[in-house]
């Protein structure tokens, strides 16, 4: 059996990741996962200079997961470089940057500083933050906006570049098609879907802005529609993220399309959740007598 | 800090609402100390679906067992009070910070409500250390007035708003009526809901009385992955996550909205 998806020259062996924003730098999860079993990490949204994020609280949680408006706090590319780099060379998963600005520039910039540092596998463009003024949302909602960051990030980079979309869209499909146009080697989809919650005492948004991103499970059957939807208009590899709680959700996410997947915020829940994913998988490939993530494919038609 | 099945060895109810759940703490689990958490999945369930954050109310090094109080107050805590010793719960701890002593010798524990937990295990925990710490414990009535183990050299005062039990007041009310004697060489560590932490920070503050606080947040992950928990701080240009540069931080640390 091999569940590998090639990008270029990076083989993730292992297709279940953990998705950006749910994994910090991947030491925060230190002696308590096994890394072994954790194919990719997508690293918190990397900016170029640090950002210190929304105001509190951040996060509520909902029927079935939670909104959150951390608004791309991090450490900026070079704090990234210096001080998050070294551990995440060390681990044996792979390493996609996840990269997100308010201006084309800024994700340009980090691009061309990681694009020749040894450790970085790839790049996953967050053109679909919900939580941030511009940039963001903003940027993935139009397909010519798509089109124009990932072709200006193609030329930068020789590295795998995924484009992660954003389901508050009409038509996510087209900008899969837009991203796929211009030399994207693969996308993953879902970010989060705009939500709100309503304190009943102040009779107000609990979130300071108002919306945040919804995630958890209640998501899922939203996230493999997407994947359902892009995987038939693109022939670049889907990579399924949204309410994976269980290893059958991401055996749904594969059946839709995907050819990968990222476990979010379940993590939060437990944070042995990926590798138990990948053990699942692992296991129902091998009763089912799948031998590749094209076997998966193949099962729906 | 690890991830492990606890198995629960009593769940009391102290008062209205009010519960202590006793976990038995693995030889591999560090030994914790007051103002640390552990996270709890209740139920692994969907709804609720993230950690709980408890900070711990009590540690017997030769049992090894633990303990936190809690409050009934949302669908993770309502479950929790319905489980039976015998029953395992997925625990991920010790977390963060701790208070920490500095050079003064006279103890202000100061806890209201939710944060009664901390405070008696810090008191307990000086108290083993020769201290007699004075505990100021504070709830809106009589009947949420948790009935606690504490060492004998804890002096105790609850306060309660209505008046039905103890001191008549806040807590802060209480340390208003405290003497420049009882002051003397004084430090606090409190914990419990903002506008009280809050209150007893500008208490302190002009006093000279070194003062921590143990503050909560709504958690994510719990690990410093999510950066959701964070507070500002003093410095506008910098945020402090709870789960990790906390739950324990000097009063003047934090920027009390």
């Amino acid at each position: 059996m091999d569940l590998s998806l090639s990008l270029r020259k990076l083989i993730l062996s292992n297709p279940v990741g953990v998705a950006s924003g749910t994994f910090g730098y991947a030491k925060e999860y230190e002696n308590l996962v096994d890394f072994s079993r954790i194919g990719a990490v997508y690293t918190k949204a990397i900016t170029p200079e640090p950002r210190i994020g929304n105001p509190s609280p951040r996060l509520v949680e909902t029927p079935a997961g939670m909104l959150n408006s951390i608004g791309l706090a991090n450490v900026g590319v070079q704090a990234f470089l210096t001080d998050k780099l070294p551990f995440l060379r060390k681990i044996p998963s792979s390493v996609i940057v996840n990269v997100a600005g308010a201006v084309d520039s800024d994700y340009e910039q980090v691009v061309e500083i990681l694009d020749s540092v040894d450790g970085v596998d790839g790049f996953e463009i967050n053109v679909s933050c919900p939580n941030v003024k511009h940039g963001g949302l903003a940027l993935g909602t139009d397909p010519k906006l798509v089109a124009a960051i990932t072709r200006s990030l193609r030329a930068r980079t020789s590295k795998p570049l995924i484009l992660k979309l954003s389901p508050n869209v009409t038509d996510i499909g087209s900008m899969a098609e837009a991203a796929e146009a211009e030399g994207a080697d693969a996308v993953s989809c879902i970010n989060t879907l705009i939500g709100m919650v309503i304190d009943l005492k102040t009779k107000k948004p609990v979130l300071p802005f108002g919306t945040g991103g919804l995630s958890g499970p209640a998501i899922l059957p939203v996230a493999v529609a997407a994947v359902y939807k892009v995987s038939r208009r693109v022939k670049i590899p889907v990579i399924g993220i949204g309410g994976i709680t269980r290893w059958q959700d991401a055996v749904q996410h594969l059946l839709a399309g995907a050819s990968a997947v990222q476990v979010g915020c379940g993590t939060f829940a437990n944070p042995k959740l990926a590798q138990e994913v990948y053990d699942g998988l692992l296991a129902w490939a091998w009763e089912e007598g799948i031998q590749s993530i094209a076997d998966f494919h193949a099962l729906d038609s | 800090m690890k991830q492990f099945d606890a198995e629960i060895l009593e769940n009391r109810e102290l008062a209205e609402d009010y519960y202590q759940m006793f976990l038995s703490w693995p030889e591999d689990v560090r030994v914790p100390f007051p103002g640390q958490v552990v996270s709890l999945n209740v139920d692994r369930g969907i709804t609720p679906y993230l950690r709980r954050p408890f900070a711990l109310a009590s540690f017997q090094r030769e049992s090894r067992i633990a303990s936190i109080i809690y409050h009934v107050r949302g669908p993770a805590t309502e479950r929790m009070a319905l489980k039976k010793p015998g029953d395992v719960i997925d625990t991920l701890g010790p977390r963060g910070f701790y208070f920490q002593l500095g050079l003064e010798r006279n103890p202000l524990m100061v806890g209201g409500g939710i944060g009664t937990g901390p405070m008696v295990f810090a008191a307990n925990w000086l108290a083993a250390k020769g201290f007699t710490p004075r505990l100021v414990l504070g709830y809106r009535s009589e009947s949420l007035v948790p009935k606690l183990d504490l060492s004998p050299l804890v002096r105790q005062t609850v306060c309660t708003d209505d008046g039905t039990f103890g001191f008549h007041g806040t807590t802060v009310d209480f340390l208003n009526s405290l003497t420049s004697e009882d002051r003397v060489d004084a430090f606090v560590w409190a914990c419990g809901p903002n506008a009280m932490l809050k209150a007893v920070h500008f208490w302190a503050q002009p006093l000279g009385i070194p003062c921590k606080v143990s503050l909560e947040e709504v958690m994510a992950c719990g690990v410093g992955a999510c950066v959701g928990c964070t507070v500002a701080t003093t410095d506008e240009r910098k945020m402090v996550r709870v789960c990790t540069e906390g739950p324990v931080f000097s009063s003047e640390v934090i920027a009390w909205t």
